[in-house]
C-alpha cells in the first residue's frame, strides 16, 4: 500500500506538469490585456506599455511559461498583477475561507445524506422511501443563491437570529453550511439509496439472509458497508468541487474564498493568480482521488493494488 | 492537433461559463422581482429621501462598517486606478486640495494657493504642524518627494498627474512652487488626485509592499487590518489635524452580492452601503431607519457610432451627420431613464453631466420619430441597416443596450448585440482604426477630476482614436480638437467657458454618439449614522463621520 501511494504521488508530477502547458495556454488565449485593465481607462498607450514591460508581458509566451516554471520549482508562485501580493500568500489566505466552508458543509451533508439513503432503500416503496426522496430532489433543485437569499432573508432581516455574511464567529457559518451541504446531502442520498437497492439484490446478501443472520447484521455488515464504494466515489468528487471554492456562496455570503478570487482575477486577467489557483485545483482534485483510492481497499480489502 | 487543443479549450470555457452564469442567474432573479417602478418623474435631484416617521435608533458600538461592491485593487494611492481604490484611500491620505460636493476645489492640505499670470506657476502655502500616520512632518519637501516618486517609477498612476509638470520647487519649508510646461487649465482639477504620501516610507526598497499593510498618510483614519478581497479596517488617527471623525474604526468590507448588502444594512451589520442598485429602492424606501441619498452621478452615458464604418454594400451609414442625427432623435431618453434606471437618471442636455465644470446647456433631442425617419430617407437609409453593438455582459448594461436596440428599430435599423466580458471589450475597443471591429459601442465615462477637458479628450478629440484613447467613433473634427487643444492653455475662465461651451455644440450638433444620459449614485445609510460628506458623483467622505450609540 505505501508503495502504491508513492508510485501515485510520482505520477502527479508529469500530470502536473501537462495540467500547467494546458492552463498556461488557456489563460493566455483569453481575449483581454491585464495591463490595460490595470492602468484603467484614463491611461495613455505609455503607461501601459510600461506597466506590461514590468510584468513581463512582452515576452513571447514560451519565455514567459519557462521563467514561471522556473520560479515554480523555487516554491514561487510570483506576484498577482492585481494586488501585487505574492500568490502563495494569496492563495493561502483565501484558503483558509474555503476550507472552514467546506468543513461546514461536510459535517453534516454526508451523514444526513448517506442516512435518509440506506433508510429509503431498506424501505423500498414506502411512503417513507417517498418523502425522502421527495426531500433529496428538493434539496437537488434548489438554486444555492436561492437558498443563500431565502436563509438571509428569513434568519438574519426577519429573525434577526443569525449574519447574513462575512466569517466572524460560528454563528455566521451555519447559513453557508447549508447552502453548501445541501447538494451534497441531496446527492449522496440518492447515490447511497440505489447504491444499496443494487447491493440488496446480491447473491452473498441472499445467502446471508438464507443463513439466518438476523436482518440488521443482514443490512449493515453485508449491504451497507459493501455499497459504500459508490458513495464515497462520488464523496471524493464533491469535495474535490468544494475545495474549488464556491463562487455563489462565498458571493451572497461576502466570503473572501478560493472561488471569488478565481472569479476575480479572471476579470482582470491576473494571470499568476489564475494558474496558481488552477494548478491547487488540479493538484487538490489528484489527491482527493488518491484518497478515494486508498478508501477503496479500506472498505474492500479485496480490491488490490499493483 | 490544434483543432483537438481548441476543442479542449472550448469544452473547458463551456464548463467555467456554465460556473458563471449560475452566479449571474441572482442579478436576473432579482431584477424580475423587483419589475420598475410606475413612477412617473425622474429622481435626479441632489436629495435625501424624506421619511413621514423618524427613526429614534442608536448604532450598537462605535465601529462604522461600510458595505462596497468591489475591493480596492490595491491600497498604495500612486498605484491604484480606480474609483473603488481611491475612495478606500482617501481616508487615509490627503491632497494639497479637494472637491466639495458642489465640485468646487476647496483647501486641504494647502491653506491658499496662487497662480502665476502666465499660468505655469502655483505656488501652494501649507498648513503647518502636521504630521504623517508614520510620525514624519508634513511641509514642502513631502509634496517634492512625491513628485520625484512619480518620476522614477513609469508603472505608477500618479505618473499621468504629473507628466504636464516641469518642476515642483521647494520654497521654503511650508511654501511649493509646482511648474508646468505649459499652461494647463486642468492643473487644479488634476492637483486633487496627487496623494501626498510619507517621504520615509515612499523611500523603502519595496515601497508598494509596505503600502498594501501600512498606511503613511495624513488622512483622518490608519490602516489596521485588511485581507485581501474581505475588508479593510482602519482606526481613527488620534493625532489628526483638523476637526476628524469620532468613530473609533472605519471598515469597507467587500459585499458583491446586491441583495445580502441590502441585507447588512437592515440587519446593522452594515452602516452605510453604496451603490444601492436603483432596482432595490423600493425595498428599503419605507424603513425609518434607513435614510437614502440620490446624487448625480458624474457617469455619463453614450452609444459611440463609428463614423468610418462601412456596410457589405461599401456606404459608410455613421458618416453621415443625418443618420447619426437620427439616431438621437429616435432615442428617447427619458424613458430610457425611466425603464432602465428606474427613474434614477437623467436625460442628457450636453455631452457630459452637468456637474462638471464649463458644462453648457445643450437644446434636448427629443424624440420625434417623424423627423428621425426623414433625415434617414434624406441620408438615404429609409430602409435601414443592420449593425452589431458592443456592450459588457452585466445585467443593467445588456439591459441599457437592449433599450437602444428597441428605439432604434422604430428607424429600421436592426441591432445586434454582442455582450462580453469588460476586459474583453477593453481589447476590442482599443484595436486601431484599420483593425477594429466595432461598430457602436454602449459604453460610459467619468472623469475623475471632475473637468471638462479628461470628459472630452479621450474619448472624442481627433487624436486620440484607439489605442491612444476611446475615440471609437472615429470622430475627427478640426475645430473641435482646436477648441480643446487652445482651452488646454488658456488661463482666462471666461475664455474658457466660452471655448468648451463652443466644443459642446459641434459635438452635440454633429452626435458622434447616442447621447443617453446620467445616471444617479444612491447610496443608503442608517439614520444614526453623523457627519457623512460628498464629492462630486455622490462618491462618500467619512472625515467627520460619527455614530449616535
Amino acid at each position: 500500500m505505501g508503495r502504491y501511494i508513492v508510485k501515485r504521488l510520482l505520477q502527479t508530477i508529469p500530470l502536473m506538469l501537462v495540467i500547467s502547458i494546458f492552463v498556461f495556454m488557456f489563460i493566455h488565449l483569453l481575449p483581454g490585456d491585464p495591463a490595460r485593465t490595470l492602468a484603467g481607462v484614463e491611461a495613455t498607450p505609455e503607461e501601459v506599455e510600461a506597466i506590461r514591460e514590468e510584468f513581463g508581458l512582452n515576452d513571447p509566451l514560451i519565455v514567459q511559461y519557462i521563467d514561471y516554471m522556473k520560479d515554480l520549482f523555487r516554491g514561487d508562485m510570483g506576484r498577482s498583477l492585481k494586488s501585487n501580493i505574492p500568490v502563495t500568500e494569496l492563495i493561502l489566505s483565501r484558503f483558509k475561507f474555503t476550507i472552514q466552508l467546506v468543513f461546514a458543509g461536510l459535517i453534516w451533508a454526508p451523514v444526513v445524506g448517506i442516512f435518509i439513503g440506506v433508510i429509503c432503500a431498506i424501505k423500498r416503496g414506502t411512503w417513507i422511501d417517498l418523502g425522502g426522496m421527495l426531500f433529496a430532489i428538493t434539496g437537488l433543485s434548489a438554486p444555492g443563491f436561492w437558498l443563500g437569499l431565502m436563509g438571509i432573508q428569513i434568519f438574519s432581516v426577519n429573525l434577526g437570529w443569525l449574519p447574513s455574511g462575512g466569517l466572524d464567529s460560528w454563528k455566521s457559518l451555519i447559513l453557508p453550511s447549508i447552502v453548501m451541504g445541501t447538494g451534497i446531502m441531496a446527492t449522496l442520498a440518492r447515490y447511497s439509496r440505489s447504491s444499496m437497492l443494487e447491493t440488496l439484490r446480491e447473491d452473498y446478501v441472499r445467502t446471508a439472509r438464507a443463513k439466518g443472520q438476523k436482518e440488521s447484521i443482514v443490512m449493515f455488515r453485508h449491504a451497507f458497508k459493501n455499497s459504500l464504494i459508490q458513495v464515497v466515489t462520488i464523496l471524493g468528487l464533491q469535495i474535490g468541487g468544494l475545495l474549488s471554492g464556491s463562487v455563489i456562496t462565498e458571493t451572497i455570503f461576502s466570503i473572501p474564498g478560493m472561488g471569488r478570487l478565481l472569479v476575480d482575477s479572471i476579470a482582470y486577467r491576473d494571470y499568476p493568480t489564475i494558474q496558481g489557483l488552477l494548478m491547487i485545483f488540479a493538484l487538490q482534485y489528484v489527491l482527493i482521488n488518491l484518497i478515494v483510492d486508498v478508501l477503496y481497499g479500506v472498505i474492500n480489502p479485496k480490491i488490490r493494488y499493483d | 492537433m490544434k483543432k483537438l487543443v481548441s476543442l479542449l479549450l472550448a469544452g473547458a470555457m463551456m464548463l467555467s461559463f456554465a460556473a458563471c452564469s449560475s452566479n449571474k442567474q441572482s442579478e436576473g432573479s432579482q431584477e424580475s422581482a423587483n419589475t420598475p417602478s410606475t413612477s412617473t418623474e425622474n429622481k435626479t435631484e441632489n436629495k435625501t429621501e424624506n421619511k413621514t416617521e423618524t427613526s429614534t435608533a442608536k448604532s450598537a458600538d462605535n465601529d462604522l462598517v461600510v458595505a462596497l461592491q468591489a475591493d480596492a485593487t490595491h491600497l498604495d494611492p500612486h498605484r491604484s486606478s480606480n474609483g473603488i481604490s481611491n475612495q478606500i484611500t482617501n481616508e487615509m491620505y490627503e491632497t494639497l486640495l479637494t472637491f466639495d460636493e458642489n465640485t468646487n476645489v476647496v483647501p486641504l492640505l494647502a491653506k491658499e494657493w496662487s497662480v502665476s499670470e502666465d499660468g505655469l506657476s502655483y505656488t501652494f502655502i501649507l498648513n503647518e504642524g502636521i504630521k504623517f500616520h508614520d510620525g514624519e512632518d508634513f511641509n514642502a519637501a513631502s509634496v517634492r518627494a512625491v513628485y520625484e516618486r512619480g518620476l522614477a517609477d513609469d508603472s505608477l498612476t500618479l505618473k499621468r498627474t504629473i507628466s504636464a509638470w516641469e518642476d515642483v520647487i521647494v520654497e521654503s519649508d511650508y511654501v511649493v512652487t509646482i511648474k508646468l510646461k505649459e499652461p494647463n487649465n486642468t492643473f487644479i482639477n488634476k492637483i486633487t488626485q496627487f496623494r501626498i504620501v510619507s517621504p520615509k516610507a515612499m523611500a523603502m526598497e519595496d515601497a508598494s509592499d509596505y503600502l498594501a499593510k501600512h498606511s503613511a498618510g495624513t488622512g483622518p483614519f490608519i490602516l489596521s487590518e485588511r485581507v485581501d478581497g474581505g475588508y479593510t479596517k482602519m482606526v481613527r488617527n488620534e493625532n489628526y489635524w483638523q476637526e476628524g471623525p469620532s468613530v473609533d474604526s472605519l471598515t469597507f468590507q467587500v459585499v458583491p452580492e446586491d441583495a445580502a448588502r441590502l441585507a447588512m444594512l437592515q440587519t446593522g451589520e452594515a452602516d452605510v452601503i453604496t451603490p444601492v442598485p436603483v432596482t432595490d429602492v423600493s425595498l428599503i424606501e419605507n424603513d425609518p431607519s434607513i435614510v437614502i441619498d440620490v446624487a448625480p452621478a458624474t457617469t455619463y452615458r453614450y452609444v459611440t457610432l463609428n463614423t468610418q464604418w462601412a456596410l457589405p454594400d461599401g456606404r459608410k451609414p455613421f458618416s453621415d451627420v443625418r443618420v447619426r442625427q437620427a439616431c438621437n432623435y429616435a432615442f428617447d431618453s427619458e424613458a430610457y431613464a425611466k425603464v432602465v434606471f428606474n427613474g434614477y437618471a437623467k436625460a442628457p442636455t450636453s455631452i457630459f453631466s452637468d456637474s462638471i465644470l464649463y458644462y453648457s446647456e445643450q437644446t434636448p433631442y427629443t424624440k420625434d420619430l417623424d423627423k428621425a425617419k426623414e433625415l434617414m430617407k434624406e441620408a438615404g437609409y429609409e430602409d435601414g441597416f443592420t449593425v452589431e453593438i458592443i456592450v459588457d455582459n452585466t445585467t443593467i448594461e445588456q439591459k441599457g443596450a437592449t433599450f437602444v436596440q428597441q428605439q432604434l428599430a422604430d428607424i429600421n435599423i436592426d441591432v445586434v448585440l454582442l455582450p462580453n466580458e469588460s476586459t474583453a471589450n477593453a481589447e476590442k475597443t482599443s484595436a486601431p482604426l484599420e483593425d477594429t471591429t466595432v461598430q457602436m459601442w454602449y459604453v460610459n465615462w467619468s472623469s475623475g477630476s471632475y473637468e471638462a477637458d479628461g470628459s472630452m479628450r479621450n474619448i472624442l478629440h481627433g487624436d486620440k482614436f484607439p489605442p491612444n484613447g476611446y475615440n471609437t467613433a472615429f470622430w475627427n473634427n478640426e475645430e473641435f480638437n482646436q477648441l480643446l487643444d487652445d482651452a488646454l492653455k488658456m488661463v482666462d475662465s471666461k475664455e474658457i467657458a466660452e471655448a468648451y461651451a463652443k466644443a459642446q455644440a459641434i459635438a452635440w450638433e454633429e452626435c458622434p454618439w447616442i447621447f443617453l444620459g446620467n445616471d444617479n449614485t444612491i447610496n443608503a445609510y442608517k439614520s444614526y449614522v453623523t457627519g457623512l460628506q460628498y464629492k462630486p458623483g455622490g462618491v462618500m467622505v467619512f472625515r467627520t463621520v460619527g455614530l449616535e450609540h
